[in-house]
């Protein structure tokens, strides 16, 4: 198994939370930038919560904000369904 | 046990009742072609049950199994973490590298392993709950065609060093510090003004991801980046001369301090010179007197009646 690839997040309150990456990517056309990670926590069926976030970028710092427009949750739910289809 | 008697017999006698009413006892026949029947279904049933129950015991005695034997614990796990992936495999199929690559172009999508950042703010998210599949099929996408931070971001786009000017000091003669301080006060009000010119544009066209995290100004484009590195390029260039200019006047310095050494071992050698010459000057000067008093003497001698005359017919 993959050794996990775990980001430490600095909190709004200062304090640090770590996470596991799962994946960060970016579209071509806009060049949006976004992470999905997780807490690894998981529901009675097994399923698992991920948080997906915008990255914004300032010098080497950067910034994980929501996804406020819908279509692009939509681009980014179908991107993730796309992937899950075993084709 | 009056009662429990009492309604057994009702039992008897409802159940007489009902062969009373026209309800029919069951015919030999029938009992000997149904049980069997059921017999078969239940001894199926039991097969059953058995045969899944042995693999349990089986992975239970494995895990109870005591620390004596290491190899027979290992081979055990071996053979686990064997049959594992096998069954995974037959509920995962993931998706090949080449497919995965498709999805990636028709998705216009860039995947990273990793967050090139080293410090990471979170503002706030979006919550999904997916399937334990996603999850896998996430990190087998990443583990196979994402990019490394050095691929996304090719070496050749980092920003050039400024050529670094070479001045021939030996070539600098005249000394005049009032140029070299006035260039250098321009050149620290032109980082200055770069560095207000920055901020400015940086306050226009950034807005704090903290303060409105979500709107799409937050986002910088191509466009700013490449005017924020022109900027950042044009003021590093000119701190660069600020620096080579610093250099010269620490060379003029350098060559004043010089310039007052020799001057003062100058004057002092003048100086010294003089004195000799004062004191030469003032040994003339004695034998001057000298000689002039001896003059003077024998003018006096030479020249008294003149004198005296002279006195008598001023007096008349």
């Amino acid at each position: 198994m993959e050794e996990k690839k775990m980001i430490t997040l600095t909190l709004e309150n200062g304090t640090k939370e770590e996470v596991e990456l799962l994946l960060s990517f970016k579209f071509n056309d806009n060049n949006k930038e976004y992470v999905i990670y997780t807490k690894n926590e998981t529901d009675e069926n097994g399923n698992v919560t991920i948080y997906v976030s915008n990255i914004t970028r300032v010098g080497e710092e950067i910034t994980l904000n929501t996804i406020s427009d819908d279509n692009e949750w939509s681009r980014i739910k179908d991107l993730l369904r796309e992937l899950s289809k075993n084709e | 046990m009056l009662e429990n008697c009492t309604i057994l017999d009702e039992k008897k006698v409802f159940g007489n009742e009902a062969i009373s009413k026209g309800r029919k006892p069951a015919k030999l026949s029938t009992f000997k072609t149904f049980y069997p029947k059921t017999v078969e279904i239940r001894n199926k049933l039991r097969k059953t049950v058995e045969s899944q129950q042995p693999v349990e015991n089986k992975q239970e005695q494995v895990v109870a199994q005591p620390t004596v034997n290491t190899s027979v614990e290992v081979k055990n796990e071996v053979q686990q973490s064997q049959q594992a992936p096998k069954q995974e495999d037959n509920v995962i199929q993931f998706p090949s590298k080449e497919v995965l690559e498709k999805k990636v172009k028709d998705l216009n999508v860039v995947f990273y392993n990793d967050v090139p950042a080293t410090i990471i703010h979170l503002d706030s998210y979006r919550r999904l709950r997916v399937a334990s599949l996603v999850y896998k099929i996430l990190l087998h996408a990443k583990k196979v065609v994402a990019l490394t931070p050095e691929q996304v971001t090719p070496v050749n786009n980092l920003p050039e060093e400024p050529k670094k000017e070479t001045f021939d000091f030996s070539q600098v003669s005249n000394i005049d510090l009032t140029n070299v301080v006035q260039s250098e006060v321009n050149s620290s009000k032109a980082v200055v003004d770069n560095e207000v010119k920055l901020d400015e544009f940086l306050n226009k066209n950034i807005i704090h991801p903290e303060s409105q995290p979500t709107t799409e100004t937050s986002i910088v484009d191509d466009k700013i980046m490449n005017d924020i590195n022109s900027l950042l390029k044009e003021n590093s260039s000119t701190e660069d001369s600020i620096a080579t200019q610093k250099e010269i006047l620490a060379s003029l310095r350098k060559r004043i301090e010089q310039n007052k050494a020799l001057c003062e071992a100058k004057k002092q050698e003048l100086e010294e010179e003089n004195m000799a010459l004062t004191q030469e000057l003032n040994g003339l000067l004695a034998q001057v007197n000298q000689l002039s008093d001896i003059a003077s003497q024998q003018e006096a001698f030479l020249g008294i009646n003149n004198s005296e005359e002279e006195y008598k017919g001023k007096v008349a």
